[in-house]
């Protein structure tokens, strides 16, 4: 049993902007964040957040998740300099990321290679440690319940949301901070993602077009505080959402391809489901992983058939990464934001630049301009994430609070 | 060694690379200590470093400690690049 939790704040940076809003803003326009062939945060400057000093001793990542916490705790109304609203060893923070602090890790190798090892920056081990970025949120903001990272690719960003969701159900804690932060727009590991086949060689991302042929990079990070729905109520915050749910599941099959059944990943959808109490005809919207490549979205699709039957071709469904890239171990967490702000707005987003479904995915609902989705009813989303290594991990999310017990 | 290397070009240096590493100018003096001013072994690590590879200074990290003074850390730097 995962519990549920209180969503009282949010915040992303990504390649549409800094900020949360902008992000739905922008994606339900049809704007892109791709550019040539890349998702940057371009609008994003680290010394808007972060002292000099802790520029230097930072790698990107941590900058980003910085950036997206901030705003994640101040819309939460909690300080971003002073205490929490708990005993701070009763919050918690798990941040994902897929390979942290990458571009660190280059930068000091190319010194080895052209100083030698007596010139390598003492730095380099607290900058590219992929725990980096919740180091420096529990420092920043006092937090002194457990910390730590979670690393499973492409999945790690919902699994430390699904992390999170546990401590609190575990009674260890009344908030936790959680999401996920990358930074890994590097040539090397590009190069390794392009001849593994996975990143689209036309430049392109096109998440279940006929002719999609993978992802493109991104990078970005996303934040949520969330809180013990109980804790939440008795000081009043206001509630931005709820997540009712978590399955998680490894598929044990391929270090990089999905299963081609998709039952572990239908099961993760099943658990989910299940943890959140809710049926498959209740699901209002799905923001699926939908990479673009050829592989995913053909064991996505049949693990959501296996999961919803013959209600998935009623649900809209779209994908962040035809606007974003692929965020890696950050794109669980911000498309996790995304959905909860389609749900609070009652707008999906597009997948952008759709115009040739494949139908050998069989019959699905895509959005292919921002769609009305419904208001009343606390309209219920999933949000599904898979990563390499055969991770898989889906959150049932919901607009607003919990009323009356539900 | 540059043969330039002088106690300007070495104050300078040194205080450059203490504001590099986030340190408010107006605060760094003789007088105050690493540990005031909020530098850290990683930051003496990278310091050493600077000054071999930018002045080719012959320091190490661990000629240095957090408690000393700028001026104890630049009489320092001073001798080991010979200029007394």
């Amino acid at each position: 049993m995962s519990g549920r939790a209180a969503v009282t704040g949010f915040g992303a940076v990504t390649p549409l902007g800094v900020g949360a809003d902008v992000l739905h803003r922008r994606a339900v326009e049809g704007a892109s964040g791709l550019v040539a062939g890349r998702g940057l945060c371009a609008d994003f400057t680290p010394e808007e957040f972060l002292g000099r000093k802790e520029v230097r001793r930072a790698d990107r990542f941590t900058h980003l998740a910085v950036a997206a916490a901030d705003e994640a705790l101040g819309r939460a109304g909690w300080s971003t300099r002073g205490s929490p609203p708990y005993p701070p060893e009763r919050v918690a923070c798990v941040i994902g990321t897929g390979v942290g602090g990458v571009r660190s890790h280059e930068a000091q190798l190319a010194r080895l290679a052209q100083h030698g090892d007596a010139f390598v920056s003492a730095l380099l081990a607290p900058m590219m440690m992929p725990n980096a970025a919740a180091a420096h949120l529990a420092m920043r903001y006092g937090l002194r319940g457990e910390s730590y990272c979670v690393a499973s690719a492409c999945a790690a960003g919902a699994q430390a949301i699904g992390s999170g969701l546990r401590i609190l159900a575990a009674g260890e804690a009344d908030a936790v901070v959680v999401g996920g932060a990358e930074a890994a727009v590097s040539p090397v590991l590009h190069a390794g993602f392009r001849n593994a086949g996975a990143l689209s060689p036309t430049g392109r991302s096109v998440p279940f077009a006929r002719d999609r042929d993978g992802f493109l990079p991104g990078e970005g990070a996303g934040i949520l505080v969330l809180e013990r729905p109980e804790a939440a109520a008795a000081r009043g915050a206001t509630v931005l959402g709820e997540i009712l749910g978590y399955g998680a599941t490894s598929d044990a099959h391929h270090l990089t391809a999905p299963e081609p059944s998709a039952r572990a990943a239908a099961r993760a959808v099943t658990t989910a489901l299940e943890a959140a109490g809710r049926a498959p005809h209740q699901i209002a919207y799905v923001n699926a992983h939908g990479t673009g490549t050829v592989l995913n979205d053909r064991a996505e699709a049949t693990a959501l058939r296996l999961a919803l039957g013959e209600h998935l071709a009623a649900v809209p469904i779209s994908s962040s990464k035809s606007y974003l890239g692929h965020l890696l171990g950050a794109a669980g967490a911000v498309e996790a934001i995304a959905t909860l702000q389609a749900l609070r707005h009652a707008t999906a987003p597009p997948t952008v630049g759709l115009r040739d479904p494949d139908e050998r995915l069989g019959k699905l609902d895509h959005v292919h301009t921002a769609r009305s989705l419904p208001a009343d009813g606390r309209p219920t989303a999933l949000s599904t994430s898979f990563g390499f290594g055969g991770h898989n991990a889906v959150l049932v999310l919901a607009a607003g609070a919990t009323e009356g017990g539900d | 060694m540059s043969d330039t290397l002088s106690r300007d070009v070495i104050d300078a240096f040194v205080t450059d690379t203490l504001v590099a590493f986030g340190i408010e100018r107006g605060r760094i003096t003789v007088e105050s200590s690493f540990d005031e001013l909020g530098v850290d072994s990683l930051d003496v690590v990278e310091l050493s470093q600077a000054l071999q590879k930018e002045l080719g200074v012959p320091v190490r990290p661990k000629d240095f400690d957090e408690n000393q003074t700028v001026g104890q850390v630049l009489e320092y730097v001073y001798r080991a690049a010979g200029l007394r």
